[in-house]
């Protein structure tokens, strides 16, 4: 479901002189995204990882050239820094500073039970090791196909390839887990 | 259970398959058999991120258009870059001008442009520049042809020599040809005295008055360089060149010595012509 229905260019630009209707379009089309991006991978402190994103993406948004999908992979490579970034601080003050949200505690907004759906999936995705986790949520979360994800993470489309095939039959391995 | 082992009761599953599972390309219930629970939640997973947010946005939304630059300041960065960069050209050229070290076309532009607002510079050619002020005492070196390592051959000196060593010419004559030689045809030898005398005096007048006082001795004769002393040395005419002369070829300076034979006076005493040059020729004989 694409929540962009002006053209992108007009889009951008229309942002870029800060129009609210713009910027909203352009939220409601990423920000879930994002929001989805970072539950998987740090459900505590995906809200502030989504904002911070966001201040980025606004302060490079003056150099950006692209279409809608070379927009999506720019966030969220910068989605990926902030995401990196987080766990490196984490990792030095080496204390979790929030428990763990149930993915069952966020309120649905569209359909109940598809969120809540959602939300469980996005939390076995996150039991998946972090290079699979990762290359699942771009592909399915960001939209981005094999070749773009291999552009954000640094490895080549067939090496995506690779790492998706096997997160797929680990996905498919702790659902039939859960079910038992 | 080791996840391996997991891994090992899930059907294997082709590379286009999987690329559709996660593009959504395929309904839960036509996944491959075991794939229908990893097809429903990446069905919801995607269905989550297309989810319409209804809240926490509004301090983040508010943060992102803060951090959005405005196309103004984007502008006014480009202009200060541009006003800073321009500054900084016209000093460098206006410095470079004061300093008159443009290159000439380019120094009478700068010359031309920079009096218009009251500022004088020189011009390309503008003689007290410091350019042509550093030009001139190359220049003057250039002229002074009697620089023997710029007016004679290499081997100047033993041509010297060889015509120093020719029993062909005797007494004035050869005296002459050695002076001819030796000068590069500056020299008067054998001409009437006092008109040659100018023309000696050109060689390195030092040299040829240390030459003189030997010649008159009996001893030896030098001639250095370019300079006329040979010739002087044979003025004296009357004298007989019987001893060897050494020669130092790449320098271009040759010495005769011979048996008190030869006189040099009138090289030095150029000036007062003839006078001089009898005692030489006298004390030759």
């Amino acid at each position: 479901m694409e929540a962009i229905h002006t053209p992108f260019d007009q889009l951008l630009e229309a942002v870029r002189t800060r129009a609210d209707w713009a910027v909203a379009e352009l939220w409601r089309d990423l920000h879930p995204r994002l929001l989805a991006y970072f539950r998987a991978a740090e459900p505590a402190a995906a809200e502030d990882l989504a904002a911070d994103t966001w201040v980025d993406v606004a302060r490079s948004l003056h150099r950006f050239e692209g279409g809608e999908h070379d927009f999506r992979r720019f966030a969220f490579t910068i989605a990926r820094r902030r995401l990196i970034d987080h766990r490196r601080r984490r990792f030095r003050r080496r204390t979790d500073p929030v428990a763990s949200e149930t993915l069952a505690d966020r309120p649905a907004t569209d359909d109940p039970a598809a969120s809540a759906l959602g939300r469980a999936a996005l939390g076995v995705i996150g039991r998946l090791p972090p290079e699979q986790a990762e290359v699942v949520l771009l592909r399915v979360v960001a939209g981005l196909s094999a070749d773009e994800v291999g552009r954000i993470v640094g490895k080549s489309p067939g090496a995506v390839r690779v790492i998706q095939h096997r997160a797929l039959k680990r996905l498919a391995g702790l659902l039939d887990e859960d079910a038992l | 259970m080791f996840p391996a082992m997991q891994d090992r009761s899930v059907p294997e599953l082709d590379d286009v398959t999987a690329d559709r599972l996660l593009d959504g390309a395929v309904a839960p219930d036509d996944a491959p058999p075991g794939y229908q629970d990893a097809a429903r939640a990446l069905h919801a997973t995607a269905l989550l991120a297309s989810e319409t947010p209804t809240r926490d946005g509004t301090t983040a939304v508010a943060a992102f258009l803060d951090a959005i630059p405005t196309r103004r300041t984007t502008r006014m960065k480009k202009w200060k870059i541009a006003a800073a960069t321009l500054a900084g050209g016209l000093t460098l050229s206006t410095g470079l001008a004061a300093a008159d070290v443009l290159p000439g076309p380019a120094q009478d532009v700068a010359s031309s442009a920079l009096s218009r607002v009251g500022i004088n510079v020189p011009d390309g050619n503008d003689g007290s520049t410091n350019v042509s002020t550093k030009k001139e005492p190359k220049a003057e070196k250039v002229k002074d042809d009697t620089s023997p390592s710029t007016t004679h051959p290499e081997n100047h000196g033993s041509v010297v020599s060889d015509v120093a060593h020719d029993e062909s010419n005797v007494g004035a004559d050869h005296g002459a040809a050695v002076c001819t030689t030796a000068s590069d045809g500056k020299c008067k030898a054998g001409e009437t005295h006092g008109s040659s005398s100018t023309n000696s005096r050109s060689g390195a007048g030092s040299s040829n008055s240390s030459s003189n006082s030997s010649s008159t001795n009996g001893g030896s004769s030098n001639s250095s360089g370019s300079s006329a002393n040979s010739g002087a040395s044979t003025d004296g005419g009357a004298s007989t060149s019987t001893g060897s002369s050494n020669s130092s070829g790449s320098s271009g300076s040759s010495s005769s010595s011979g048996g008190g034979s030869s006189s040099n006076s009138g090289s030095t005493s150029g000036s007062s012509g003839s006078s001089t040059n009898s005692s030489g020729s006298s004390s030759g004989g």
